[in-house]
Order: C-alpha cells, then structure tokens, then sequence
C-alpha cells in the first residue's frame, strides 16, 4: 500500500486535475448534480450489485478517504440528492466530494466494463429484436433493482411510471458505458457541470 | 510512413503519416500530413461494403469534434428533462430520409450524426466517404462508444504526436549533416593536403578553390553512404535534442498568458479544455448542434424523475444565499497550472494533496473543511462574489518575481512553491512543489522570511498562493486561498 501510494496519488492528482470547473454551475443544476451523481451509483449497484462497500473501496484505492471515509458518510452525501425520502440532516455535497464521487463512478464502470458492454450490447439486441429488455436475465435484474432501489429511496412526488423508470434505468446503463471509458470521469464531470 | 492503429471491438482507425524526404529539411511536421481510415468492422455485423471513412488530418479532427460534442450532448440528456424513450418505435419510424435532407442541405459535404433512438445513432460520412457520397453507418450504443474510444486514443496520441515528429524530423538533420559533413570537410581537407603537400606551391591556390566549392555544394553527395551508421545513433541523440526543442515552444504558449493577465488566475483549464473545447466551442459542422439540440428521437411522453428538479431547485436556491463564499472559485484556476509536473509533492501534507482544490491543500483539512466547506451551492456564489478575485498581493508578488526571476541556464523544468504570506506582506512560509522546486530554491528571488515586501493586508490575515517560476523567465501567481 506504502509503496504504491504514490504512483495511485499521481494518478489520482491527474485525474482531479481533468476536473475542473470552466463555468460554474447555474442555479439549479446543483441539485441536478447531487441527482444525477445519486443516480449513476444507483445503476451501478443495480448492474453491479455492490454496496457501498464497494465505493468505500474504490475510494480508498483511489486515496479519496478523506472525502468519502465510511459508510455515513457516503450515505449522507447520497442523501444530498434532494429526491431522497429523508431530507432531514441532509449533507451538503460540496465540489471535492462531487468530483470523488465521479472518480469512484468512473473507475467502478471501468473495472466493470465488460458487464456494462454486455448490458448494453444485449439491450440493442433486445430493442432491435423488438423483444422487452427484461426477458433478458441481466437485464431483467438490472431493471429489477434499479426500480426497487429506485422506489424504495426516492420521495413520492419523484415517482414515476415504471415504463418511464425502464427507460432512465436504460439511460442510465448506456451512460455507464461512456463513463467506463479512459475519458469516463471527463465526460461525466462534463455532463454534470455543462 | 507511421502507422497507428486503434482498434476496439466495433471499428478500427488507422492512421498513416508519410515522412516526406523534403519534410525533413523544411521541418514540416509529421503530423499535418496524415490521413485516416475509419472502417466499421463490427465482427457480429462484417458487411462487404460496409462504408470506409478516410481524409486528412482536419477531417479527422472535425470527426473528433463531432463525436465528441455527440457523446457529451447525448450525456447531458440524462441531466435535463428530455428524457428519450427506448425508440423502439421510433426506431423504424425515424428511418425515414427527412432528417438527413433536412440536415444535408446547409452543409452536405460535412459528416454528421443524428440519434435514432437512444441505442442508436446514424453517422452520415459526408465528404469522409471513400467511395459513396451517401455513406450513412448506423451505429448502436456500443458502436458509438467504441468510435468516441478510438478517436480519444487517436486525440491523446496526436498531442503528443508533433514533438515525435519534431523528436524524430529535426534532431536528425543536424546530427545527419553534421556528421556527413564534417566527414566530408575532414576527408576532403586531408586529401587536398596530402595532394598539395606533393605539389608545387604555385598549384596551391588553384587547387584549392575547387576543392572548397565541392566541400560547399556536395555535402549531399556522401550522405547516401551514411545511413546505416546514421540509424542507431537516431534513439540516443533525438532525446537530448528534442528536449531543447520542446523547451522552447512552451515559453510561446505561456508567455502571452501572464503578459494579458495579471494574476494568471483567469486562466481557463486546459487539461479539460481538449474536451471541452471540442464538445462546447467547436461544433464546426451547424447542421449537428441543431440535431443536438432538438434530438428527434425524444419522444414527447418521456418525463421521468427529473421533472421534479425544478421545484427542489428553487426551493434549495433560497438557501444558498446563506453560504460562505467558495475557495474553489479561485482553485479551479489553479489546476491549468502545469504542476503535474513535480510529482515529488509528498514535501508537506498540503503538498500532497492535489493541488487544485485549495480546501484540501489548505495544511490543516479540518480548519479548511470547518471554514468554508465549499459546498456545491457555494458555485452560485462564486460568480456573486467579487472579493474572492485575487487581492492586489496577488499581483504584487508576480510583479515582485517578475523583476528577479532569471531563470538559470540549465533549468529545464518550472518550479513551483507553495508561498504562505503574512498580514504585513511578509513572507511566512515557504514550500517547493518537488524536487527541482527544492533544489533550485538558492537560485530563486525568495525574499526573506518575515521581511515585507509587499502591500500589507488590510482585511486578510494570510494569504496562500501558488507561485510558478517559468524556465522562459515568466512568473505566474495563483491564488489558493486567503484566511480571514
């Protein structure tokens, strides 16, 4: 660990350095944000089935711990996205944490990328064979959490058609895709900010 | 000829760059004389004529352009409220030629892509067809993603590209011709010696002067002889010499920066600027920011959670008034800073924290996090919040630099110090970024500690900056943060 923190560092340094902020965000895309970061760690865990364990993890290997410690605290900064049910206590997200926050997304997509492809490559299978994704098992797994885990968290008003919860969920796996890539965490921060 | 090859699972990119004899001695680069192939050679979908895209180097940064801007537009689609359907319907429906008529009209010739749905995409290739004006590749998801990948490779190589060329073009010549002629000089001067020491003096002078026109006109008669040796020694010299030459370019780049801005804080970030640039400022080809914009394939039903957003938003935005300003306001701009360069930033725990969010540089992280916890919200201030431009001792300190910096001749590297500046405008504390930083310390201006030399500071009780000693002899400033 000793010995190969500082390579990781370096890593990390540059990886955080590609994050910047050109334009700071308008009123309003803040709490877009603290969304969509929630989001695309929610169809992480449906695709991937991790915890935040996992991300706990991840934020070590990548030397984020001082943002993202323990469990509280990634809970809590989860609970910043304002679709959460409880909004009492509420965290702030502030700008190291988001970019932590993407840094982790990023690199779990990436370890993950053959499963992300797989995904996505069978939901074109799916769409172009004019089939239901879910009859798919991984698909149908995905869309399974995602819409449990999505329901389950998120305030009534934020409720949706489960139609419409398929199709972020979709939405949200082919993004994963582009975030699995070497660019991911630009993209993503680009995304998030733009 | 220099070939690269980027080849993920969907499609393939070839790069071809021919090295022109000429090249060499004009200096031209490489790189501006490549041409690209682009085949779609999906193995699930091997198509005999399945179209092949190839140009020129503009062409293919134009298709970076547009596949990049492509991807982050269809990104973004997630954060606003235009949620698309699967299309499955949309999908055949949408097959219809009229968006590309509609599209090709203000610019047929430029490649352009449009959504059909939101697992796939149709890449009209436009003027990049080999063969067929009318080239359309339908591209999935995956596909899509696998096109952005091979062009990002191909981008993060070509930056790297013309110093190759520089490293492999340049060095050469010199170390060619000056070999080959000093050869040639030094046989040549030996025979003629050796003639005119067995002929009369008388001869000597006309003898001679053909014998140096030759020398002045033929050195490229020998050279044709020396290539094998010429070879090997190409690794080995190109290294040194293309460390001078890229040591002068950058003073170029930077030096109008400082001279424009005073306190270098302006500075735009470039590591995301390649991405940035080209997904915001260059979407050359109209007709495909329109697409963007409008992305057919949206289908009108498609609401999803985000719907919500706008009413938490303004509901939230209320409370933003209430938030300390934001460091990161004047961080952000330190990231430009070229400091990845000094990986040996393990000196203080400030040090080793990346450098560009001033929070976590901030020594203590507890007193840095307590202060001003830099929440998102703080971002809406920033732009609010005149007094977290650098105060005048930003630009005190350039200036003060500025007048003494002489960069010592063989510094190849720029050093950069974390300066820790009291009330009363002295210097509090000093620390090199890295090992150069520390070496090169004696040889820079530092005032000395705890001796005033810039205006004191009325309402800051300390400042924290960044301080950047260029090897062009330009000096930049950053602030990082100030405790009040």
């Amino acid at each position: 660990m000793q010995s190969r923190s500082p390579q990781l560092h370096r890593h990390q340094q540059t990886l955080w350095q590609d994050l910047t902020l050109a334009a700071s965000p308008k009123v309003g895309q803040l709490d877009n944000i603290k969304t969509h970061l929630d989001l695309v760690l929610l169809a992480l865990e449906a695709l991937l089935g991790i915890g935040s364990d996992a991300m706990l993890k991840t934020a070590q290997e990548l030397g984020l711990e001082s943002d993202i410690g323990d469990r509280v605290g990634l809970w809590r900064l989860r609970q910043s996205n304002p679709l959460r049910k409880s909004s009492g206590g509420r965290k702030k997200l502030d700008v190291e944490e988001a970019r932590s926050l993407v840094l982790i997304i990023c690199r779990l997509a990436q370890q993950h990328q053959e499963l992300v492809r797989r995904a996505v490559t069978l939901l074109e299978q799916m769409v172009q064979d004019e089939r239901p994704p879910y009859q798919a098992a991984l698909l149908g797994d995905y869309l399974d959490n995602f819409s449990n885990a999505y329901q389950e968290r998120m305030r009534e008003n934020a409720a949706v058609s489960s139609e419409e919860l398929e199709n972020l969920a979709c939405k949200f796996l082919i993004d994963l895709l582009f975030y699995s890539g070497a660019n991911g965490h630009r993209r993503l921060w680009l995304a998030l900010i733009s | 000829m220099i070939t690269r090859r980027y080849t993920p699972p969907t499609c393939t990119l070839e790069i071809f760059a021919k090295r022109s004899p000429l090249a060499r001695f004009w200096g031209n680069s490489l790189v501006n004389e490549l041409r690209f192939e682009l085949r779609f050679d999906d193995p699930r979908n091997i198509q005999k004529d399945s179209p092949i895209a190839c140009g020129d180097r503009q062409q293919l940064d134009l298709l970076c352009d547009l596949v990049t801007t492509y991807v982050q537009d269809f990104l973004l689609l997630s954060s606003t409220r235009n949620f698309p359907l699967l299309a499955v319907d949309t999908l055949t429906a949408e097959k219809s030629p009229l968006p590309p008529e509609d599209n090709a009209s203000p610019a047929p010739s430029l490649p352009y892509l449009q959504p059909k749905g939101l697992l796939f995409h149709e890449l009209t290739l436009g003027e990049l067809a080999e063969s067929n004006a009318e080239a359309i590749v339908p591209l999935s998801a995956s596909q899509l993603f696998d096109l952005a990948t091979a062009l990002d490779e191909y981008s993060a190589e070509i930056d790297r590209l013309p110093q190759l060329a520089r490293q492999s073009a340049t060095p050469m010549i010199p170390v060619w011709v000056k070999v080959a002629a000093g050869l040639v000089i030094t046989l040549g001067l030996a025979t003629a010696i050796a003639r005119l020491s067995q002929q009369p003096q008388s001869q000597i002078a006309s003898t001679s002067s053909p014998k140096q026109d030759s020398l002045a006109t033929s050195p490229l008669e020998p050279l044709p002889s020396l290539p094998e040796p010429l070879l090997p020694p190409n690794p080995t010299f190109p290294n040194d010499l293309s460390q001078r030459g890229q040591v002068t370019p950058p003073p170029s780049v930077t030096t109008p920066i400082p001279s424009e801005a005073p306190f270098v804080i302006p500075r735009p970030a470039p590591p995301p600027n390649r991405s940035n640039s080209s997904s915001s400022s260059s979407p050359p080809p109209s007709p495909k920011e329109k697409e963007n914009n409008d992305f057919p394939l949206v289908p009108p039903k498609a609401t999803p959670t985000l719907p919500d957003l706008p009413a938490i938003t303004s509901e939230r935005s209320q409370n933003n008034s209430s938030l300390e300003n934001n460091p990161f306001a004047d961080n952000s701009p330190t990231t430009p800073v070229e400091p990845s360069r000094s990986p040996n930033q393990s000196e203080t725990p400030a040090a080793a924290s990346p450098p560009p969010v001033v929070a976590r540089s901030v020594p203590s992280p507890n007193s840095s996090r307590d202060r001003a916890p830099s929440p998102f919200e703080s971002l809406e201030g920033r732009t609010s919040n005149p007094e977290q431009i650098a105060p005048p001792q930003v630009s005190q300190v350039q200036g003060y630099f500025q007048q003494r910096w002489q960069p010592p001749e063989n510094l190849s590297e720029t050093l950069e110090y974390r300066l820790y500046l009291d009330r009363d405008g002295s210097l509090e504390r000093i620390i090199p970024l890295g090992e150069a930083a520390r070496s090169y310390l004696n040889r820079t201006p530092m005032p000395q500690l705890g001796k005033p030399f810039v205006a004191p500071s009325s309402n800051l009780q300390t400042l924290q900056m960044r301080l950047v000693l260029e090897t062009d002899g330009s000096v930049q400033t950053l602030l990082e943060s100030s405790d009040r």
